[in-house]
Protein backbone atom coordinates (compact mmCIF):
# COMPACT_ATOMS: atom_id res chain seq x y z
CA UNK A 1 0.00 0.00 0.00
CA UNK A 2 1.46 3.37 -1.07
CA UNK A 3 1.57 6.13 1.53
CA UNK A 4 0.89 9.69 0.44
CA UNK A 5 2.06 12.96 1.92
CA UNK A 6 -0.56 15.53 2.87
CA UNK A 7 0.32 17.68 -0.16
CA UNK A 8 -0.08 14.67 -2.41
CA UNK A 9 -3.48 13.93 -0.87
CA UNK A 10 -4.58 17.52 -1.45
CA UNK A 11 -3.42 17.12 -5.04
CA UNK A 12 -5.53 13.98 -5.36
CA UNK A 13 -8.74 15.75 -4.32
CA UNK A 14 -9.50 16.57 -7.96
CA UNK A 15 -9.02 12.94 -8.98
CA UNK A 16 -11.37 11.91 -6.18
CA UNK A 17 -14.05 14.31 -7.38
CA UNK A 18 -13.82 13.09 -10.99
CA UNK A 19 -13.80 9.43 -9.87
CA UNK A 20 -10.37 8.78 -11.34
CA UNK A 21 -8.37 7.61 -8.36
CA UNK A 22 -6.47 4.33 -8.19
CA UNK A 23 -7.60 1.90 -5.44
CA UNK A 24 -4.53 2.88 -3.38
CA UNK A 25 -5.29 6.58 -3.71
CA UNK A 26 -8.95 6.06 -2.88
CA UNK A 27 -8.12 4.08 0.23
CA UNK A 28 -5.66 6.68 1.51
CA UNK A 29 -8.00 9.58 0.72
CA UNK A 30 -10.93 7.91 2.48
CA UNK A 31 -8.91 7.45 5.66
CA UNK A 32 -7.41 10.94 5.51
CA UNK A 33 -10.71 12.71 4.82
CA UNK A 34 -12.23 11.24 7.98
CA UNK A 35 -9.89 13.38 10.08
CA UNK A 36 -8.79 16.25 7.81
CA UNK A 37 -11.34 19.05 7.41
CA UNK A 38 -9.21 20.97 4.90
CA UNK A 39 -8.95 17.93 2.66
CA UNK A 40 -12.72 17.47 2.84
CA UNK A 41 -13.20 21.11 1.87
CA UNK A 42 -10.82 20.73 -1.06
CA UNK A 43 -12.72 17.64 -2.27
CA UNK A 44 -16.05 19.42 -1.81
CA UNK A 45 -14.80 22.34 -3.95
CA UNK A 46 -14.02 20.03 -6.84
CA UNK A 47 -17.23 18.02 -6.37
CA UNK A 48 -19.18 21.25 -6.68
CA UNK A 49 -17.71 21.78 -10.16
CA UNK A 50 -18.34 18.16 -11.14
CA UNK A 51 -22.00 18.48 -10.05
CA UNK A 52 -22.33 21.68 -12.08
CA UNK A 53 -20.88 19.93 -15.14
CA UNK A 54 -23.36 17.10 -14.75
CA UNK A 55 -26.27 19.41 -14.24
CA UNK A 56 -25.44 21.45 -17.33
CA UNK A 57 -25.65 18.38 -19.54
CA UNK A 58 -28.76 16.72 -18.06
CA UNK A 59 -30.94 14.82 -20.54
CA UNK A 60 -34.30 13.45 -19.39
CA UNK A 61 -34.64 9.71 -20.09
CA UNK A 62 -37.83 8.30 -21.61
CA UNK A 63 -40.56 7.10 -19.22
CA UNK A 64 -40.04 3.52 -20.32
CA UNK A 65 -36.65 3.36 -18.61
CA UNK A 66 -38.26 4.32 -15.31
CA UNK A 67 -41.07 1.82 -15.86
CA UNK A 68 -38.65 -1.00 -16.59
CA UNK A 69 -36.48 -0.15 -13.60
CA UNK A 70 -39.39 -0.14 -11.16
CA UNK A 71 -40.94 -3.27 -12.70
CA UNK A 72 -37.68 -5.13 -12.22
CA UNK A 73 -37.36 -3.80 -8.67
CA UNK A 74 -40.82 -5.13 -7.88
CA UNK A 75 -39.94 -8.52 -9.34
CA UNK A 76 -36.88 -8.58 -7.04
CA UNK A 77 -38.98 -7.68 -3.99
CA UNK A 78 -41.57 -10.37 -4.73
CA UNK A 79 -38.88 -12.97 -5.27
CA UNK A 80 -37.14 -12.05 -2.01
CA UNK A 81 -40.43 -12.12 -0.11
CA UNK A 82 -41.40 -15.51 -1.51
CA UNK A 83 -38.06 -17.05 -0.62
CA UNK A 84 -38.06 -15.84 2.99
CA UNK A 85 -41.63 -16.62 4.03
CA UNK A 86 -41.58 -20.42 4.30
CA UNK A 87 -38.99 -21.02 7.00
CA UNK A 88 -40.17 -18.50 9.66
CA UNK A 89 -43.78 -19.72 9.35
CA UNK A 90 -42.76 -23.34 9.78
CA UNK A 91 -40.57 -22.46 12.76
CA UNK A 92 -43.35 -20.45 14.41
CA UNK A 93 -45.86 -23.28 13.92
CA UNK A 94 -43.52 -25.86 15.39
CA UNK A 95 -42.87 -23.69 18.43
CA UNK A 96 -46.56 -23.08 18.97
CA UNK A 97 -47.33 -26.78 18.73
CA UNK A 98 -44.70 -27.67 21.30
CA UNK A 99 -45.95 -25.03 23.69
CA UNK A 100 -49.56 -26.03 23.64
CA UNK A 101 -50.36 -29.70 23.60
CA UNK A 102 -53.99 -29.03 24.41
CA UNK A 103 -54.34 -27.07 21.27
CA UNK A 104 -52.89 -30.02 19.43
CA UNK A 105 -55.57 -32.37 20.80
CA UNK A 106 -58.20 -29.85 19.95
CA UNK A 107 -56.86 -29.74 16.47
CA UNK A 108 -57.12 -33.52 16.21
CA UNK A 109 -60.74 -33.35 17.32
CA UNK A 110 -61.39 -30.65 14.81
CA UNK A 111 -59.84 -32.89 12.17
CA UNK A 112 -62.72 -35.32 12.66
CA UNK A 113 -65.15 -32.53 11.85
CA UNK A 114 -63.09 -31.47 8.91
CA UNK A 115 -63.27 -34.98 7.54
CA UNK A 116 -66.93 -34.36 6.89
CA UNK A 117 -65.98 -31.58 4.58
CA UNK A 118 -63.54 -33.74 2.69
CA UNK A 119 -66.18 -35.04 0.32
CA UNK A 120 -66.82 -31.51 -0.88
CA UNK A 121 -63.10 -30.99 -1.14
CA UNK A 122 -62.78 -34.10 -3.30
CA UNK A 123 -65.29 -32.65 -5.72
CA UNK A 124 -63.38 -29.40 -5.87
CA UNK A 125 -60.12 -31.29 -6.39
CA UNK A 126 -61.63 -33.18 -9.30
CA UNK A 127 -62.53 -29.88 -10.90
CA UNK A 128 -59.01 -28.63 -10.33
CA UNK A 129 -57.56 -31.79 -11.82
CA UNK A 130 -59.67 -31.24 -14.92
CA UNK A 131 -58.25 -27.72 -15.14
CA UNK A 132 -54.72 -28.99 -14.63
CA UNK A 133 -55.23 -31.62 -17.32
CA UNK A 134 -56.23 -28.91 -19.79
CA UNK A 135 -53.14 -26.95 -18.76
CA UNK A 136 -50.93 -30.03 -19.19
CA UNK A 137 -52.39 -30.53 -22.67
CA UNK A 138 -51.53 -26.95 -23.58
CA UNK A 139 -47.99 -27.51 -22.29
CA UNK A 140 -47.80 -30.67 -24.40
CA UNK A 141 -48.79 -28.66 -27.45
CA UNK A 142 -46.10 -26.13 -26.63
CA UNK A 143 -43.55 -28.91 -26.25
CA UNK A 144 -44.55 -30.34 -29.62
CA UNK A 145 -43.98 -26.91 -31.18
CA UNK A 146 -40.63 -26.66 -29.44
CA UNK A 147 -39.65 -30.12 -30.64
CA UNK A 148 -40.54 -29.22 -34.22
CA UNK A 149 -38.46 -26.07 -33.86
CA UNK A 150 -35.57 -28.08 -32.49
CA UNK A 151 -35.82 -30.47 -35.45
CA UNK A 152 -35.62 -27.52 -37.83
CA UNK A 153 -32.54 -26.29 -36.00
CA UNK A 154 -30.88 -29.70 -36.14
CA UNK A 155 -31.58 -30.00 -39.86
CA UNK A 156 -29.95 -26.63 -40.42
CA UNK A 157 -27.03 -27.54 -38.16
CA UNK A 158 -24.15 -26.87 -40.55
CA UNK A 159 -25.62 -23.56 -41.69
CA UNK A 160 -26.55 -22.34 -38.24
CA UNK A 161 -25.29 -19.22 -36.50
CA UNK A 162 -26.32 -18.49 -32.92
CA UNK A 163 -26.62 -14.91 -31.71
CA UNK A 164 -27.05 -14.37 -27.97
CA UNK A 165 -28.58 -11.11 -26.79
CA UNK A 166 -28.31 -10.36 -23.10
CA UNK A 167 -27.93 -7.77 -20.39
CA UNK A 168 -25.01 -7.37 -18.02
CA UNK A 169 -26.95 -9.51 -15.53
CA UNK A 170 -26.70 -12.85 -17.33
CA UNK A 171 -28.10 -14.80 -14.36
CA UNK A 172 -31.34 -12.95 -13.67
CA UNK A 173 -31.70 -10.65 -16.65
CA UNK A 174 -33.64 -11.35 -19.82
CA UNK A 175 -32.00 -12.95 -22.84
CA UNK A 176 -32.67 -13.83 -26.46
CA UNK A 177 -31.17 -16.56 -28.62
CA UNK A 178 -31.43 -16.09 -32.37
CA UNK A 179 -30.71 -19.26 -34.38
CA UNK A 180 -29.96 -18.03 -37.88
CA UNK A 181 -30.05 -20.45 -40.83
CA UNK A 182 -27.61 -18.85 -43.27
CA UNK A 183 -28.73 -20.98 -46.19
CA UNK A 184 -32.43 -20.19 -45.93
CA UNK A 185 -32.04 -16.72 -44.48
CA UNK A 186 -34.52 -17.57 -41.72
CA UNK A 187 -34.22 -17.59 -37.96
CA UNK A 188 -35.77 -19.03 -34.82
CA UNK A 189 -36.07 -16.51 -32.01
CA UNK A 190 -36.14 -17.69 -28.41
CA UNK A 191 -36.71 -15.09 -25.67
CA UNK A 192 -36.64 -15.83 -21.94
CA UNK A 193 -36.87 -14.12 -18.50
CA UNK A 194 -38.52 -11.06 -20.02
CA UNK A 195 -40.59 -8.78 -17.77
CA UNK A 196 -44.15 -8.14 -18.86
CA UNK A 197 -44.31 -5.28 -21.36
CA UNK A 198 -46.54 -2.31 -20.38
CA UNK A 199 -50.14 -2.42 -21.61
CA UNK A 200 -50.29 -1.51 -25.30
CA UNK A 201 -46.62 -2.41 -25.90
CA UNK A 202 -44.77 -5.41 -27.33
CA UNK A 203 -41.17 -6.35 -27.77
CA UNK A 204 -39.53 -5.72 -31.14
CA UNK A 205 -36.31 -7.38 -32.36
CA UNK A 206 -33.97 -5.30 -34.54
CA UNK A 207 -30.88 -5.96 -36.60
CA UNK A 208 -28.41 -3.26 -37.59
CA UNK A 209 -25.59 -3.70 -40.11
CA UNK A 210 -24.89 -0.45 -41.87
CA UNK A 211 -27.41 2.37 -41.63
CA UNK A 212 -30.65 2.35 -39.67
CA UNK A 213 -31.98 -0.59 -37.64
CA UNK A 214 -34.26 -3.07 -39.47
CA UNK A 215 -37.16 -4.85 -37.82
CA UNK A 216 -36.80 -8.62 -37.54
CA UNK A 217 -39.92 -9.60 -35.64
CA UNK A 218 -42.34 -8.42 -32.95
CA UNK A 219 -43.25 -10.74 -30.12
CA UNK A 220 -45.24 -11.00 -26.90
CA UNK A 221 -44.18 -13.13 -23.98
CA UNK A 222 -46.18 -15.76 -22.11
CA UNK A 223 -46.78 -15.65 -18.36
CA UNK A 224 -43.38 -17.22 -17.77
CA UNK A 225 -41.60 -14.37 -19.58
CA UNK A 226 -40.92 -16.65 -22.54
CA UNK A 227 -41.44 -16.53 -26.33
CA UNK A 228 -40.48 -18.82 -29.20
CA UNK A 229 -40.95 -17.62 -32.78
CA UNK A 230 -39.99 -19.85 -35.72
CA UNK A 231 -39.43 -19.24 -39.44
CA UNK A 232 -38.60 -15.57 -39.06
CA UNK A 233 -37.31 -14.03 -42.29
CA UNK A 234 -34.14 -12.04 -41.67
CA UNK A 235 -34.40 -8.65 -43.39
CA UNK A 236 -30.67 -8.41 -44.10
CA UNK A 237 -27.85 -10.64 -45.16
CA UNK A 238 -25.66 -11.29 -42.14
CA UNK A 239 -22.38 -11.77 -43.96
CA UNK A 240 -20.85 -8.87 -42.11
CA UNK A 241 -21.00 -8.25 -38.39
CA UNK A 242 -24.38 -7.05 -37.23
CA UNK A 243 -25.85 -5.80 -33.98
CA UNK A 244 -29.16 -7.13 -32.71
CA UNK A 245 -31.30 -5.65 -29.97
CA UNK A 246 -34.78 -5.86 -28.47
CA UNK A 247 -36.74 -2.77 -27.49
CA UNK A 248 -40.20 -2.13 -26.08
CA UNK A 249 -42.42 -0.58 -28.74
CA UNK A 250 -46.11 0.27 -29.20
CA UNK A 251 -48.32 -2.71 -30.14
CA UNK A 252 -48.38 -1.74 -33.83
CA UNK A 253 -44.58 -1.63 -33.98
CA UNK A 254 -42.18 1.19 -34.74
CA UNK A 255 -40.17 2.03 -37.83
CA UNK A 256 -37.08 2.64 -35.67
CA UNK A 257 -36.29 1.87 -32.00
CA UNK A 258 -37.89 4.44 -29.71
CA UNK A 259 -36.68 3.09 -26.39
CA UNK A 260 -33.53 1.69 -24.86
CA UNK A 261 -32.47 -1.86 -25.68
CA UNK A 262 -33.74 -4.48 -23.21
CA UNK A 263 -31.04 -6.87 -24.48
CA UNK A 264 -28.46 -6.63 -27.22
CA UNK A 265 -25.66 -8.59 -28.82
CA UNK A 266 -23.66 -8.95 -31.98
CA UNK A 267 -23.59 -11.67 -34.66
CA UNK A 268 -21.52 -12.57 -37.68
CA UNK A 269 -23.31 -14.69 -40.25
CA UNK A 270 -20.35 -16.46 -41.78
CA UNK B 1 -47.40 7.09 -15.90
CA UNK B 2 -46.91 3.44 -16.73
CA UNK B 3 -45.69 2.19 -13.36
CA UNK B 4 -48.13 4.09 -11.17
CA UNK B 5 -45.52 5.44 -8.75
CA UNK B 6 -45.55 9.21 -8.31
CA UNK B 7 -42.55 11.29 -9.24
CA UNK B 8 -41.52 12.30 -5.80
CA UNK B 9 -38.16 13.96 -6.18
CA UNK B 10 -39.21 17.64 -6.19
CA UNK B 11 -40.98 17.30 -2.85
CA UNK B 12 -39.36 14.29 -1.23
CA UNK B 13 -37.26 15.77 1.57
CA UNK B 14 -35.15 12.66 2.06
CA UNK B 15 -31.45 13.12 1.39
CA UNK B 16 -29.66 10.79 -0.98
CA UNK B 17 -28.11 8.82 1.84
CA UNK B 18 -31.50 8.21 3.46
CA UNK B 19 -32.83 7.01 0.13
CA UNK B 20 -30.02 4.48 -0.23
CA UNK B 21 -30.64 3.27 3.33
CA UNK B 22 -34.32 2.84 2.45
CA UNK B 23 -33.33 0.91 -0.67
CA UNK B 24 -31.36 -1.46 1.53
CA UNK B 25 -34.69 -2.53 3.09
CA UNK B 26 -36.33 -2.79 -0.34
CA UNK B 27 -38.23 0.52 -0.41
CA UNK B 28 -39.18 0.91 -4.08
CA UNK B 29 -40.32 4.52 -3.61
CA UNK B 30 -36.78 5.41 -2.49
CA UNK B 31 -35.41 3.95 -5.70
CA UNK B 32 -38.01 5.92 -7.68
CA UNK B 33 -37.00 9.16 -5.95
CA UNK B 34 -33.29 8.57 -6.40
CA UNK B 35 -33.90 7.80 -10.07
CA UNK B 36 -36.03 10.92 -10.60
CA UNK B 37 -33.38 13.03 -8.91
CA UNK B 38 -30.30 11.78 -10.71
CA UNK B 39 -31.28 9.95 -13.91
CA UNK B 40 -31.17 13.04 -16.15
CA UNK B 41 -27.67 14.23 -15.17
CA UNK B 42 -26.37 10.66 -15.39
CA UNK B 43 -27.96 10.09 -18.80
CA UNK B 44 -26.38 13.36 -19.96
CA UNK B 45 -23.07 12.03 -18.67
CA UNK B 46 -23.55 8.68 -20.45
CA UNK B 47 -24.46 10.34 -23.74
CA UNK B 48 -20.99 11.91 -23.81
CA UNK B 49 -19.61 8.36 -23.83
CA UNK B 50 -22.30 6.52 -25.80
CA UNK B 51 -23.88 8.81 -28.38
CA UNK B 52 -26.60 6.24 -29.33
CA UNK B 53 -29.42 7.25 -27.00
CA UNK B 54 -31.07 3.82 -26.78
CA UNK B 55 -27.75 2.25 -25.72
CA UNK B 56 -27.12 5.00 -23.19
CA UNK B 57 -30.59 4.47 -21.69
CA UNK B 58 -29.90 0.73 -21.40
CA UNK B 59 -26.75 1.48 -19.47
CA UNK B 60 -28.65 3.94 -17.29
CA UNK B 61 -31.19 1.22 -16.46
CA UNK B 62 -28.42 -1.29 -15.70
CA UNK B 63 -26.65 1.18 -13.43
CA UNK B 64 -29.76 1.95 -11.36
CA UNK B 65 -30.60 -1.77 -11.16
CA UNK B 66 -27.11 -2.38 -9.87
CA UNK B 67 -27.60 0.38 -7.31
CA UNK B 68 -30.88 -1.24 -6.20
CA UNK B 69 -29.35 -4.70 -5.91
CA UNK B 70 -26.13 -3.64 -4.20
CA UNK B 71 -27.47 -0.81 -2.02
CA UNK B 72 -26.43 -2.65 1.13
CA UNK B 73 -22.81 -2.41 0.01
CA UNK B 74 -22.85 1.38 -0.32
CA UNK B 75 -20.30 2.94 2.03
CA UNK B 76 -20.95 6.65 2.73
CA UNK B 77 -17.39 6.99 4.02
CA UNK B 78 -16.00 6.21 0.57
CA UNK B 79 -18.15 8.35 -1.70
CA UNK B 80 -21.23 10.46 -2.08
CA UNK B 81 -24.32 8.79 -3.50
CA UNK B 82 -24.06 10.64 -6.82
CA UNK B 83 -20.39 9.66 -7.19
CA UNK B 84 -21.35 6.05 -6.46
CA UNK B 85 -24.05 6.13 -9.13
CA UNK B 86 -21.68 7.75 -11.60
CA UNK B 87 -19.02 5.17 -10.94
CA UNK B 88 -21.46 2.34 -11.71
CA UNK B 89 -22.80 4.13 -14.78
CA UNK B 90 -19.32 4.75 -16.13
CA UNK B 91 -18.26 1.17 -15.46
CA UNK B 92 -21.35 -0.21 -17.22
CA UNK B 93 -20.84 2.16 -20.13
CA UNK B 94 -17.25 1.05 -20.61
CA UNK B 95 -18.38 -2.62 -20.45
CA UNK B 96 -20.99 -1.88 -23.06
CA UNK B 97 -18.50 -0.14 -25.34
CA UNK B 98 -16.02 -2.97 -24.97
CA UNK B 99 -18.76 -5.48 -25.79
CA UNK B 100 -19.59 -3.63 -28.96
CA UNK B 101 -15.88 -3.53 -29.91
CA UNK B 102 -15.78 0.22 -29.92
CA UNK B 103 -13.32 0.51 -27.06
CA UNK B 104 -10.37 0.86 -29.41
CA UNK B 105 -11.73 4.12 -30.73
CA UNK B 106 -13.14 5.22 -27.40
CA UNK B 107 -13.05 8.94 -26.91
CA UNK B 108 -15.51 11.03 -24.94
CA UNK B 109 -17.65 13.56 -26.72
CA UNK B 110 -16.42 17.00 -25.78
CA UNK B 111 -17.79 18.52 -22.61
CA UNK B 112 -18.96 21.69 -24.25
CA UNK B 113 -20.80 20.45 -27.33
CA UNK B 114 -23.98 18.96 -25.92
CA UNK B 115 -27.38 20.40 -26.68
CA UNK B 116 -29.27 22.03 -23.85
CA UNK B 117 -32.72 21.22 -25.13
CA UNK B 118 -33.59 18.24 -22.91
CA UNK B 119 -32.28 19.74 -19.73
CA UNK B 120 -34.04 22.96 -20.59
CA UNK B 121 -37.39 21.35 -21.23
CA UNK B 122 -37.21 19.27 -18.10
CA UNK B 123 -36.48 22.21 -15.85
CA UNK B 124 -38.89 24.64 -17.45
CA UNK B 125 -41.72 22.23 -16.64
CA UNK B 126 -40.60 21.79 -13.04
CA UNK B 127 -39.97 25.40 -11.98
CA UNK B 128 -39.80 28.29 -14.48
CA UNK B 129 -37.86 30.64 -12.17
CA UNK B 130 -35.36 28.02 -11.18
CA UNK B 131 -35.20 27.09 -14.86
CA UNK B 132 -34.11 30.56 -15.91
CA UNK B 133 -31.42 30.65 -13.23
CA UNK B 134 -30.20 27.18 -14.11
CA UNK B 135 -30.12 28.04 -17.78
CA UNK B 136 -27.84 30.97 -17.11
CA UNK B 137 -25.72 28.73 -14.92
CA UNK B 138 -25.48 26.14 -17.71
CA UNK B 139 -24.41 28.80 -20.16
CA UNK B 140 -21.79 29.97 -17.70
CA UNK B 141 -20.44 26.45 -17.36
CA UNK B 142 -20.23 26.03 -21.12
CA UNK B 143 -18.58 29.35 -21.53
CA UNK B 144 -16.09 28.49 -18.80
CA UNK B 145 -15.37 25.16 -20.45
CA UNK B 146 -14.71 26.80 -23.80
CA UNK B 147 -12.35 29.21 -22.12
CA UNK B 148 -10.17 26.41 -20.73
CA UNK B 149 -6.96 25.62 -22.62
CA UNK B 150 -7.43 22.50 -24.79
CA UNK B 151 -4.80 20.55 -22.85
CA UNK B 152 -6.62 21.16 -19.57
CA UNK B 153 -9.98 20.28 -21.04
CA UNK B 154 -8.66 17.05 -22.60
CA UNK B 155 -7.22 15.92 -19.28
CA UNK B 156 -10.47 16.67 -17.42
CA UNK B 157 -12.52 14.84 -20.02
CA UNK B 158 -10.38 11.72 -19.80
CA UNK B 159 -10.63 11.75 -16.00
CA UNK B 160 -14.30 12.65 -15.75
CA UNK B 161 -15.83 10.59 -18.54
CA UNK B 162 -13.49 7.64 -18.91
CA UNK B 163 -12.50 7.49 -15.24
CA UNK B 164 -8.84 7.14 -16.22
CA UNK B 165 -6.41 7.54 -13.34
CA UNK B 166 -3.81 10.27 -13.50
CA UNK B 167 -1.01 7.84 -14.48
CA UNK B 168 -3.23 6.42 -17.25
CA UNK B 169 -3.99 9.90 -18.58
CA UNK B 170 -0.29 10.77 -18.49
CA UNK B 171 0.48 7.65 -20.50
CA UNK B 172 -2.28 8.27 -23.02
CA UNK B 173 -1.34 11.91 -23.58
CA UNK B 174 2.40 11.26 -23.37
CA UNK B 175 2.89 13.87 -20.66
CA UNK B 176 4.57 13.75 -17.23
CA UNK B 177 2.32 12.70 -14.35
CA UNK B 178 2.88 15.95 -12.47
CA UNK B 179 1.75 17.96 -15.48
CA UNK B 180 -1.48 15.99 -15.72
CA UNK B 181 -2.24 16.45 -12.03
CA UNK B 182 -1.70 20.19 -12.31
CA UNK B 183 -3.83 20.45 -15.44
CA UNK B 184 -6.81 18.68 -13.92
CA UNK B 185 -6.65 20.47 -10.61
CA UNK B 186 -6.02 23.82 -12.32
CA UNK B 187 -8.85 23.25 -14.79
CA UNK B 188 -11.37 22.41 -12.09
CA UNK B 189 -10.32 25.42 -10.03
CA UNK B 190 -10.68 27.71 -13.06
CA UNK B 191 -14.15 26.34 -13.71
CA UNK B 192 -15.04 26.92 -10.10
CA UNK B 193 -13.76 30.48 -10.18
CA UNK B 194 -15.72 31.18 -13.37
CA UNK B 195 -18.89 29.84 -11.80
CA UNK B 196 -18.36 31.84 -8.63
CA UNK B 197 -17.77 34.99 -10.64
CA UNK B 198 -20.93 34.31 -12.63
CA UNK B 199 -22.97 33.78 -9.46
CA UNK B 200 -21.68 36.99 -7.87
CA UNK B 201 -22.43 39.00 -11.00
CA UNK B 202 -25.92 37.56 -11.42
CA UNK B 203 -26.76 38.26 -7.75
Amino acid sequence: MTSFSRDELLGLAAAYATGSTTPDELHSLTIAMAKDAELRTEVARHQEVVSALLSAHAVAPTDLVRHRLLTQARVDVHRDTASTQVLPDATRNATATRKNLLARYAALAAAAVITLGLCAEVIRLRERIAGQTAFAESIQRQLATSEATMSRLLLAETNLTLAQLKTADTVRGPGVQVFFDRQKGTAVVHAFRFPEAPAGYRYQLWVTTIGPAREVVRFSIDRFGHALVGDVMMPVNLEKEATMSVTVEPEAGSAQPTSGAVVRGSVRGT
Amino acid sequence: MPDGLPRTSPIDPRADLELVKAMQVRDESALATLYDRHSAPILGFLLRLIPQRSDAESVLLDAFLQAWRTAERFDPARSEVLSWLLMMARSRALDSLRASARAQTLAPVSLDDAALSDADQMRSKADPEQHTHQREQDRAIRSALRALPVAQRDAIELAFYLGLTHPEIAERLGEPLGTIKSRIRGGLLKLRESLRFHNEVSV
